[in-house]
């Protein structure tokens, strides 16, 4: 078990390297100069511009801007906003919790949602509530995410003034945004725990465990949940890319200050510092989610831990 | 498999064709000429509505097809052929090879798709290029991922090793034996993976990185319309309903191809889908999981 | 002074820089009584929070500091200027005593003294006098400070001279008449010292001290800023109301999505709105559940620069075909609701040196542009579509994404396509349109400025600002350097606005811009809201404001 996290580790070492160097070349092909961005608003100079060049280092030879950015990196120390002057880390550490909160939100959405419904129908395949649930978790993984979003703020704030439109910290608030992005994550962990049930039902341990005289339910229960949420927690980890992807836009529905609407402003205004930053942040929690996933995997589920670290 | 299966799905086929090629087969009006028929609701002569600018509603949703679908089915092909390209050689190559390879996927999985889709339309412009290399890009290290742990299963078969033993070479071995084993699996693999294309193609039209404008898109169409989905709720629950639809229709023949296709799987939906998904948790692939 | 980067932050803003600069599109006078009748309604009991959504996020909280128009409108209730400059509420303007009681200008508008004020705190506890004056403005030009907007307002700055605790001289080395707009405008607000040296330029930003009538509590990046009543304020000026603010907090809370804006304020969680997309004003409207509030702003209309240098708008004919065959009164009906105002001028009219007789150089008159076009050679082809030497009429159009200028540009351009011109039109973020527009890769482009005196116009049609700065009509004509620079070296009032009005009069003779309507901000609100100011840029100030 040690070696398998150490091998794990050492596998995710390079990957994140590999994320900040490749952020970091990418940045620089967008076009514009983050001078400019910067002073927009100003009537700038061309010797203003290229005097904050310089004390950016925008003039610096790349492999010198990446080693400050490593070095400074390794202290810890992730720049300064190019847009704000506040240090990235601030300003990346604001707005964490609530990307945080909003994805593990929905992510509860789906296991609450998919688990049950995708038991419930792999239980009775070809049954009617089989075909209820498969319809919806077809209609789930097929309804926009941000279409919802739309659709669930006019009917429960505006028309039935139940839930709020924006957030505003409270619990109350995080509903709308969470069963928007959740939902179809939900239609996926159904469709994926339908298949494994009916399979795991069908298995000979299940069989045998069948003709001892266990109870069905707790047959259910014990074993085929079991493996049945294997499925379930490997997606959520490598969904991560798409699930920021999904938090950005929700963020930005629902007025929520967080991490992936933040990204996208900064990639776009060539606020350099910042997605530099941002990708780090965001590569670590991709590796750190995909470890615990693994370790999570391998704890139910002995036989892949033998495999992923063959 | 019933008829009526068969008839829905070919008349889907049919009617993804036409939108393709031939959408004036659809739609008389012209999707960008403007009118004096500001905003007007569902009625005969305008079957969907029109919008702020007199436009068609039902003619825009018809034309906004093409560049959704265009995204999607390029985006994944694009995906699909260089995960395979990647695949093969992470999975016949040296170890080191390998290693170096694989770890570039993973650094690609860990990029969310809206990054790269920002970085490519800053630089190359928005339009259905970028769409088409944002996915093709972002859909690659699943496709990888997948194919490499196929083809270093597959070595391992026997008839591969006899094959090796009796001097065939590395890569003829791979072009004999391993592409067209890989080939199923990647047709079932892309196949899934194009509800997700479209999901993720419409994401990227919606935050206006799509098609130049005046022309129709679902996504932008949408987004364009959000603000009035109180008062014009045609403008956005049309493209909407489109988008639904075609994804629907997507996951449905992404997962009867998979029926028919998958040939370790037999017909039973259930175990086929199994393999995939104990193949996906162990080996990781972000595409197969969404459809399959 | 702040490049408007106007409403319509539709999601596609996340696209734009870092949330949008300014404030917003403008619906101009059509309602300004409404704006200035909520002064004389009845004054409710004070107290209550007061939630305005922003479309936009601050860069920074420090006037002296910030690039974005929408940390000039918080500053005015964190900061007094020295001297206030509002609407007199006829359509004209007046200068107000803020923390200054009196002033005199030099004949050649390059020293202005201040007699300020005695008995004001800062919010810190310290004492208002005239080192803080010296101190804010040093501030500003402190290149530690990277001053965006207040740098270029301030002009040609030599130093703040302290004549005595209580008087002051602002010294310029040359003339520099736009001045006494500008200090008004929110980039200018005095910090106190105190508080400037306890946080340093940059930390200042996070940590504003100044006098105004709200005090900082605390602001959540990217979320939203909560401000308190400053008990002790008695010192703002009698147009604003007396004595201290009604409310007890006042919250700006950020909502970049417009719809998200709307939601909002329907579900009450927001009582004002600002910059809401035209749509959901005419909706909020005819629902008669709220008011709307339009403040015109001094600036450039919305509109599209026109690019001289690269064919076919290298061509004057082809120019004045494109201002004659775009009809702004319809777009403005038809597209935005009616709720704004056309524009046919480079500045909007409460501007100093607007030329009402510019505003008649072009009309509505597609068959005059059809008659320029076959004038310029250009013959109608297949399609519609006009032809010279076999070479297509087109026209390449790069807009910035989030500058609310897409739906309008669709209706140009369908009206362009009616005289005969085909049009590729792109959306860009900001920073790739900025570089777009410098290298002059489009024939038109999108721009619009809020600002506070005419000498903006220098920022954006002088020969020096094509290669980094928003001269992205690429137009170089020394003439009008020469022009405006004389005006801003000119004290006396009307003199300087005739010569404005002639660079106007020029600018639109030459066709290099194609305006379409005037900046603006708008403010959707709930009837509980009352007893709101204007200012002259566009904003509000909230220093007698109540909430129901």
């Amino acid at each position: 078990m040690l070696l398998f996290v150490v091998r794990r580790l050492g596998a995710a070492i390079p990957v994140v390297i590999g994320i900040t160097l490749i952020a970091f070349v990418l940045v620089h092909v967008v076009p514009g100069d983050p001078a400019k961005v910067i002073l927009y608003g100003a009537n700038a100079s061309p010797e203003q511009i290229a005097t904050l060049r310089q004390q950016l280092g925008l003039d610096d030879p790349l492999w010198r801007q990446y080693a400050d950015f490593a070095v400074n990196l390794v202290h810890g120390n992730l720049g300064t906003s190019f847009l704000t002057q506040t240090p990235v880390s601030h300003e990346l550490l604001s707005r964490a919790p609530s990307t945080l909160i909003l994805t593990a939100t929905s992510m509860l959405v789906a296991v609450l949602v998919g688990v049950p419904l995708g038991l419930v129908a792999g239980m009775r395949p070809g049954s009617v509530l089989d075909t209820v649930a498969r319809w919806i978790s077809f209609a789930g993984v097929a309804v926009p995410y941000f279409f919802l979003a739309l659709l669930l703020v006019l009917l429960f704030s505006v028309k039935l003034h139940l839930l709020s439109a924006i957030d505003d910290g409270t619990a109350k608030s995080l509903v709308l945004p969470a069963v928007s992005l959740g939902w179809g994550y939900a239609a996926i962990l159904t469709r994926l725990v339908r298949g494994r049930v009916i399979d795991e039902l069908r298995s000979d341990y299940v069989k045998s465990a069948r003709a001892r005289g266990s109870g069905e339910l707790r047959v259910l229960l014990r074993q085929v949940l079991r493996n049945s949420s294997v499925p379930a927690v490997t997606t959520i980890g490598l969904q991560f890319g798409n699930i920021l992807t999904g938090a950005a836009i929700t963020e930005v529905i629902f007025g929520r200050a967080g991490l992936g609407s933040f990204l996208a402003t900064s990639i776009t205004s060539k606020n350099i510092p910042v997605v530099q930053g941002a990708v780090v942040v965001i590569g670590i929690a991709y590796v750190v989610i995909n470890l615990g996933v693994d370790l999570i995997v391998g704890a139910i589920d002995p036989r892949t831990r033998q495999e992923a670290a063959a | 498999m019933s008829r009526l299966k068969w008839v829905v799905l070919s008349l889907a086929v049919l009617l993804v064709l036409l939108l393709l090629l031939a959408p004036g087969v659809l739609a008389h009006v012209d999707p960008v000429a403007t009118s004096d028929a500001h905003l007007e609701g569902p009625s005969g002569s305008h079957l969907f509505g029109t919008d702020l600018l007199g436009r068609d509603v039902y003619s825009r949703t018809v034309y906004g097809a093409r560049p959704v679908l265009v995204a999607s089915f390029l985006g994944v092909l694009l995906a699909s052929a260089a995960g395979v390209a990647i695949g093969v050689l992470g999975g016949v190559a040296p170890r080191w090879i390998n290693a170096v390879v694989m770890r570039l996927v993973d650094v690609f999985l860990a990029l969310p798709v809206l990054l790269i889709a920002l970085i490519l339309i800053a630089t190359a412009g928005s339009g259905v290029r970028s769409i088409v290399l944002a996915i093709g890009i972002a859909f690659t290290p699943g496709f990888a991922r997948v194919v490499e742990s196929s083809v270093r299963r597959l070595r391992k078969a026997e008839y591969v090793e006899a094959a090796r033993v009796f001097g065939s070479t590395t890569l003829r071995t791979s072009w004999r034996h391993l592409l067209p084993n890989l080939l199923t699996e990647v047709v079932v693999l892309g196949s899934s993976a194009i509800g997700w294309g479209i999901l993720t193609a419409t994401t990227l039209s919606f935050l206006g990185l799509g098609v130049r404008l005046p022309a129709p898109d679902w996504g932008s169409d949408l987004a364009a319309g959000a603000t009035n989905l109180a008062d014009a709720w045609w403008l956005s629950t049309f493209p909407g309903l489109a988008i639904m639809a075609t994804i629907l229709l997507a996951n449905f023949s992404g997962d009867h191809l998979m029926r028919v296709l998958d040939p370790r799987a037999g017909i039973r939906f259930g175990r086929s889908f199994r393999r995939l998904a104990i193949r996906l948790s162990r080996h990781g692939g972000d595409i197969a999981h969404e459809s399959a | 002074m702040n490049l408007s980067h106007p409403g319509q932050f539709s999601r596609r803003r996340l696209l734009g820089l870092g949330g949008g600069l300014a404030a917003g599109i403008g619906l101009a006078p059509m309602l300004t009584a409404c704006g200035d009748s909520t002064s004389s309604a009845a004054t409710p009991a004070g107290g209550g929070t007061l939630t305005m959504g922003i479309n936009a996020t601050p860069d920074t909280l420090d006037p002296g500091a910030t690039g974005l128009a929408l940390t000039l409108l918080i500053s005015f209730a964190l900061f007094d200027p020295l001297v206030y400059w509002l609407p007199d509420g006829k359509g004209g303007s007046a200068f107000h005593p803020g923390l200054a009681e009196s002033w005199t200008i030099s004949p050649d508008a390059s020293v202005y003294t201040f007699k300020l004020r005695k008995g004001v705190t800062f919010h810190d506890g310290t004492t208002f006098d005239a080192k803080a004056v010296k101190a804010t403005y040093d501030h500003v030009v402190d290149p530690k400070t990277k001053s965006k907007s207040g740098l270029g307002a301030l002009g040609p700055y030599k130093e703040t001279k302290i004549l005595d605790d209580y008087t002051v001289q602002i010294v310029f080395t040359a003339p520099n008449a736009s001045f006494l707009h500008q200090q008004a405008a929110g980039n200018f607000g005095i910090s106190s010292p105190a508080a400037l040296a306890k946080y340093g330029p940059t930390a200042y930003g996070n940590n504003p001290v100044g006098t105004g009538p709200f005090t900082f509590q605390s602001y959540q990046a990217g979320s939203q800023l909560t401000l308190l009543k400053n008990p002790k304020y008695t010192w703002g000026p009698k147009a604003l109301g007396e004595g201290p603010a009604k409310l007890d907090k006042l919250v700006f809370r950020i909502v970049t999505d417009d719809s998200g804006r709307y939601n909002a304020l329907q579900s009450g969680q927001l009582q004002i709105a600002m910059n809401l997309p035209p749509n959901n004003i005419s909706a909020a409207q005819k629902s008669g559940k709220f008011q709307q509030l339009l403040v015109p702003s001094i600036g450039t209309p919305l509109g599209m620069p026109i690019n001289v240098t690269k064919p076919p708008t290298d061509d004057p004919l082809v120019r004045q075909a494109i201002m004659y065959a775009v009809d702004q009164d319809a777009l403005v009906k038809d597209v935005l609701y009616d709720v704004y105002k056309p524009a046919h001028n480079v500045l909007t009219p409460i501007t100093p040196g607007y030329s009402a007789a510019a505003s008649k150089t072009y009309s509505y008159d597609p068959d005059k542009a059809g008659q320029l076009l076959d004038q310029a050679g250009w013959t109608v082809g297949d399609g519609g579509i006009r032809t010279k030497n076999g070479k297509k009429l087109s026209l390449e159009i790069i807009l910035f994404s989030g500058g609310g200028l897409e739906l309008p540009t669709q209706f140009a351009v369908s009206e362009l396509q009616k005289a005969g011109f085909s049009a590729n039109t792109a959306v860009q973020p900001f920073a790739t349109a900025q570089a777009s527009f410098n290298s002059g890769a489009h024939n038109l482009g999108s721009f619009g400025y809020y600002g506070a005196d005419p000498y903006l116009l220098n920022i954006w049609v002088n020969s020096n600002a094509i290669q980094s700065g928003f001269n992205w009509s690429h137009y170089a004509n020394p003439a009008v350097d020469k022009l405006i620079a004389k005006a801003n070296a000119t004290a006396a009032d009307a003199t300087r606005n005739g010569l404005y009005e002639q660079v106007g009069a020029k600018l639109m003779q030459d066709s290099m811009y194609l305006p379409l309507w005037d900046v603006a901000g708008a403010f959707t609100l709930s009837p509980k809201v009352q007893n709101l100011h204007q200012t002259l840029n566009g904003y509000l100030a909230f220093h007698s404001a109540t909430v129901g």
